[in-house]
Formats: structure tokens, sequence, C-alpha cells
């Protein structure tokens, strides 16, 4: 495996020195040769993939955080009840919306009663309709509260309505887009989250019709 | 593993105090001050502890008594505490100004739903703080340590169900229809049969149909009111 340090193993893919082009016959040394250098190669080839990945996710980071920044100015200027009314028609339930916002179920329930929010809350109120509208006309999510509501990674119960709650605005369109794998989303937002929600119960159907809680069976461990 | 406990005292209370809205149904979690519980005081303040699928009968009538427990100041404990001590009792920070109270399980009995119904009502429970009652009663009365998150999913759509039977009520508030009557007309909206059993009801179980419920709801109450105000 010698002959594989003899090559360049800079990130630079086009300096990487290329073999000779093989004869016909060829020594066992030649060819150890070769697929060292084509090792090399699909690994320098990986981390430039990796590396894309990252920079692409930096620049769609940045590029949400305007978009959603841009269209939220544009929001806050409609009226509070209008923007909540949008959300509300949407699907979403009043107790997510006041999470999503950073407030109470009550105080949401005055400013649907016409009282007015903070410049500060109608600012989040729009944020949050802007991000509705991203995922609902810019990406391919359909029912966005339905979507938003359910848990992407089975066996732990944080949903992005949970992750939109704690800022992760951006993260959540990474989420619709598939820059960022669900896993890789919950280790952000609850980094113990396997050990936290692990749980030896399970919830079944009971024989009224309502649901019930037991101890999972064996085979489930 | 441990019981679990709230990061802040926000984090246990849907409403507190002038905020909570009148024409919420009365569920678990509920606190009401100058309640009688059978056996244990004349008059106090008392915490709703009894799980909402059996404090109501046929056509969501509440049954004349819910299991209740007293309620009472005690002295500040941290958050963390509540994951380690104090097995019969459960907290609620915060309940009035900063006063830690306590709900104690060992004080348990049954309050009279109409005399709750006329009683004032000091704060609800948020989802999260019904879920840890949940969890402490369950802890006290068989040592049994089920995590809130496997409780709330066995739970949740009776929650929603609240939240949207609030909603209801207050559409039709609007147009004066009283809360009873509007509480029976969304009943006998998600209650209907839509064919082979289904009922509006039943999807809500479904959390990927909650949001399509929801909108069906509240066209309806929108609905409702429309067709009043066309009506007057």
């Amino acid at each position: 495996m010698s002959e594989i340090q003899t090559f360049d193993q800079t990130r630079s893919t086009s300096t990487a020195a290329a073999p000779e082009l093989p004869t016909k016959t060829r020594t066992i040394s030649e060819l150890v040769q070769d697929i060292g250098w084509s090792h090399n190669r699909t690994r320098i080839l990986g981390d430039d993939v990796a590396d894309l990945r990252r920079q692409s996710a930096d620049m769609y980071r940045d590029a949400s955080d305007i978009l959603l920044d841009q269209k939220a100015r544009d929001l806050v200027l409609r009226p509070a009840v209008e923007l909540l009314a949008f959300l509300a028609g949407a699907g979403f339930a009043w107790r997510d919306i006041a999470r999503m916002i950073g407030v109470s179920v009550p105080a949401v329930r005055k400013w649907r009663l016409g009282e007015s929010p903070t410049s500060q809350n109608l600012f989040a109120i729009a944020k949050t309709v802007a991000l509705v509208e991203i995922l609902q006309h810019e990406l391919p999510v359909t029912d966005v509260a339905a979507w938003m509501e359910i848990p992407p990674v089975v066996g732990a119960p944080t949903n992005p309505i949970d992750l939109v709650s704690n800022g992760f605005f951006t993260e959540v369109i990474g989420l619709a887009l598939d820059h960022l794998t669900p896993e890789e989303l919950i280790e952000r937002h609850v980094p113990d989250w396997q050990e936290r929600y692990q749980s030896n119960f399970e919830v079944f159907e009971a024989s009224d019709g309502e649901l019930g809680i037991r101890p999972k069976s064996n085979g489930d461990h | 593993m441990s019981l679990e406990s709230f990061a802040a005292p926000d984090d246990m209370y849907r409403s507190r105090g002038t905020d909570v809205n009148p024409q919420r149904l009365l569920f678990t979690g509920d606190v009401y001050s100058g309640v009688a519980i059978a056996g244990v005081q004349d008059s106090g303040l008392a915490i709703v502890i009894e799980h909402p699928c059996t404090m109501r009968g046929t056509m969501a009538q509440l049954n004349d008594f819910v299991l209740a427990i007293s309620v009472r100041e005690h002295e500040p404990m941290g958050a963390n505490g509540w994951k380690t001590r104090c097995y019969d009792l459960t907290p609620l920070p915060d309940l009035t100004g900063t006063q830690l109270y306590v709900g104690d399980f060992l004080k348990v009995g049954r309050a009279s739903t109409s005399e709750l119904s006329s009683k004032p009502r000091l704060a609800c429970a948020s989802e999260f703080g019904i879920n840890l009652l949940q969890q402490r009663l369950v802890w006290h009365m068989t040592r049994c340590l089920i995590p809130t998150s496997t409780i709330s999913e066995a739970f949740s759509h009776l929650f929603e169900e609240a939240d949207l039977c609030e909603d209801w009520t207050d559409t039709l508030f609007e147009v004066g229809i009283n809360e009873v009557e509007a509480r029976q007309s969304f009943d006998a909206f998600l209650t209907a049969d839509l064919g082979n059993g289904r009922t509006l009801q039943k999807d809500l179980s479904e959390t990927q149909l909650r949001s399509a419920v929801r909108a069906q709801c509240r066209t309806a109450a929108q609905d409702i009111v429309r067709a009043r105000r066309e009506g007057e």
C-alpha cells in the first residue's frame, strides 16, 4: 500500500496525478497502484461533495433568512387579525400558533378580538405567516399544518412546530428541502433525544374505543 | 429515569387569573377557589385531577362529580426538586403572583361539577401541565413511571377537542348563542357519522388529520354565525 502515499492527497481534484493509461499486460504492483489512486480520488471527491453540501446548506440558510425577513417585512403591514386568520385557516391550533409566536394563548385570543400586539409580536406573527407561505407556495409541502405537527423521527415527539417555537425557522425550511435530515435536526434541538424519549410504554386502542397506555410487548423491545 | 419537571412556571398553564376564558369547558388541571371536596374541605382551592375521558358521559354531559385534590401554599422549591421529591404533591408554580402552590394527592375526593361551574377558575393547565399532573398522579398511586411524551400521545386528542370546543363557543358567542347551545351544536358536529362509523371526533386521534378537522370546525362555526346574522 506504500504506492498510495505517493499520490497527491490535497483537496483539489484537479491536481491529483492520474496514472498512465493501462497497457495490455500489467503487473500486480501497477494494479495495486491504480486501485490506490481510485480509492484516493473517491475520498477526495467525497470530501468535495461534503464541502459543497455544507456550503450549499450555509448559502441556503442565509438565503432563507433573507427571504423570511423580507416576506415578514411585507406581511407586517397587514392587520394582526388577518395574519392570525390565515394561520387558523391553514389548520393550526391556537396553542401552536401561540407557541410559534412565543406568547400565551390568551394573548393570541386578545389580538383575535381586536387588541393590537406590540410591533415585536406583530413581526413574530408575520414571520410565522411568512414561513407557512414559503412552505406552502415555494416548497413541496401541501398541508403545512399537518406536516408541521407530525414528528419527523419515529420515537421522538419533537415536530417542526416545536422547532419553530425554539427559533429554528430556517432549519424547518431545510428539512422540507431535504437539506437536513430529520435526525440531524432533532439532534440539534434535543441532543439527548434517544435517552429522553425512551419509553417502555405504548399507546393502544382499548375495548371502549378510547386510547390507553400499556407496557410494550416483548416483541417491541 | 426520574419524574419530569417544568422549565419555567409558564410551561404549566394555558391561562391564569383574568386570562382564563370563561367559555372553556371544565377540564383536567383546572384550579378553582371556594370548592368543597367531600371528606376533605368545606371550601378552598382545588384542582381537578379526573381524566377527561371519565368526567363526561353521553352527549358530552358533565358527570355530577369529578375527582379533585386540595390545593395549598407551599414553601419555595426549585423546578428540579420535583423530579425526585414530594411524590404526594403536584406543583403549581406562580399560581398567583410568584407563590408556589401544590395539589395534595392525599387530600382527594369528589367535587360537585355544578358547584365548580359557579366558582372562580384561577387557572387552566397547559397540555404539558396536565401531562405532568397525570405522571405524578400515576407515580403516587402505583409507583409506575410513564413519560409525559407517552401520556401526551394518548391524551392530546382530548386536549385538542377541548380547544376546538372553546374556539367554537367563542365564535358562536359573537351572535349571542349561549354556552350550552354552542356546546351541544359542537358535540353534534364532531360526532356526526361520516360513514363507516367515522366521525371528526375519531379523526382527532390521528395527528395528520387534525389540521383538517380544525379547518372544518372553524368553517362550520362561521357558517352558523353567518346564517344567524342573515336570519336576523
